[in-house]
């Protein structure tokens, strides 16, 4: 029950980052933080469907872990389910065209083996 | 305020704070999360309005009020830098966990646990020394 939870949260959060980072792009850079500003970014957003997309995959995501919480520790759940970016990275660069330097590269395959580590 | 970022230093000075908005957002909601989800007792069901249920317990409602704030300023991070940079420099979040896991609930972090607590450390500064942004 706990791995299949964590697949659940793994698929839905990579759907959900590339949705995200998809549509904030699309929207373009966030650059003001007044409170009005913030008000108005939240209803364009609520208005993006890529980034609604992006959520609701994440509310899938965050039930499911809210679930696995509740039956394991959290040293146990977030370093499982920390997993999904080692999928995410790859997708970043086939899906969203980023180009990846071999500082990022090697900074992101040690951030894959610690958390590999941190479930031993 | 309002004026697009186009320096390098200053994207990358902007990028580190809100990841580390992130981070704190997300290491804190997970944590008051846990700390909730366990007085409430087992909780896996389909049946959303179970999850209606768990919301009267204050730590669950402030939990999640710090993973919204995480996810917006993570939605803000996300509108100028790439997602492989945001990735692994937000990773820094599990290993920050496993530390206040180890400090607030108590929970055994063994040595292997402190080694991957020290590359995500070490992989997320690597990453953070890139360009936030390599998309036009």
């Amino acid at each position: 029950m706990k791995w299949l939870l964590v697949l659940l949260i793994v698929c839905c959060n990579a759907t959900g980052d590339l949705l995200d980072a998809s549509g904030m792009k699309r929207h373009g850079e966030v650059c003001d933080f007044r409170p009005a500003s913030i008000v108005r970014l939240i209803w364009e957003l609520a208005q993006n469907p890529w980034v609604l997309g992006g959520i609701a995959a994440m509310a899938v995501a965050f039930a499911a872990q809210m679930s696995l919480l509740s039956i394991a520790d959290l040293s146990f759940a977030v370093p499982a389910t920390a997993s999904s970016y080692v999928l995410e990275t790859i997708l970043a660069k086939v899906i969203l065209g980023e180009h990846i330097n071999r500082l990022r590269w090697t900074g992101a395959a040690l951030v894959a083996a610690g958390v590999l580590l941190l479930q031993a | 305020m309002t004026h697009t970022v186009t320096d390098p230093k200053l994207i990358r000075r902007k990028s580190a704070f809100f990841a580390a908005t992130v981070i704190c957002a997300n290491v804190c909601g997970n944590l008051l999360l846990t700390a909730g989800m366990h007085q409430v007792g087992p909780t896996v069901t389909v049946q959303l309005i179970a999850y209606l249920h768990v919301l009267r317990n204050p730590f669950v409602d402030c939990g999640t009020a710090l993973l919204a704030l995480g996810l917006f300023a993570n939605l803000s991070l996300l509108s100028w830098a790439d997602l492989s940079y945001v990735l692994p420099v937000t990773a820094t979040g599990y290993a920050f966990s496993a530390i206040v896991g180890w400090a607030v609930l108590g929970e055994h972090v063994s040595r292997g646990r402190w080694s991957g607590v020290a590359l995500i450390t070490l992989g997320a500064i690597l990453v953070g020394r890139t360009q936030p942004r390599t998309t036009p």
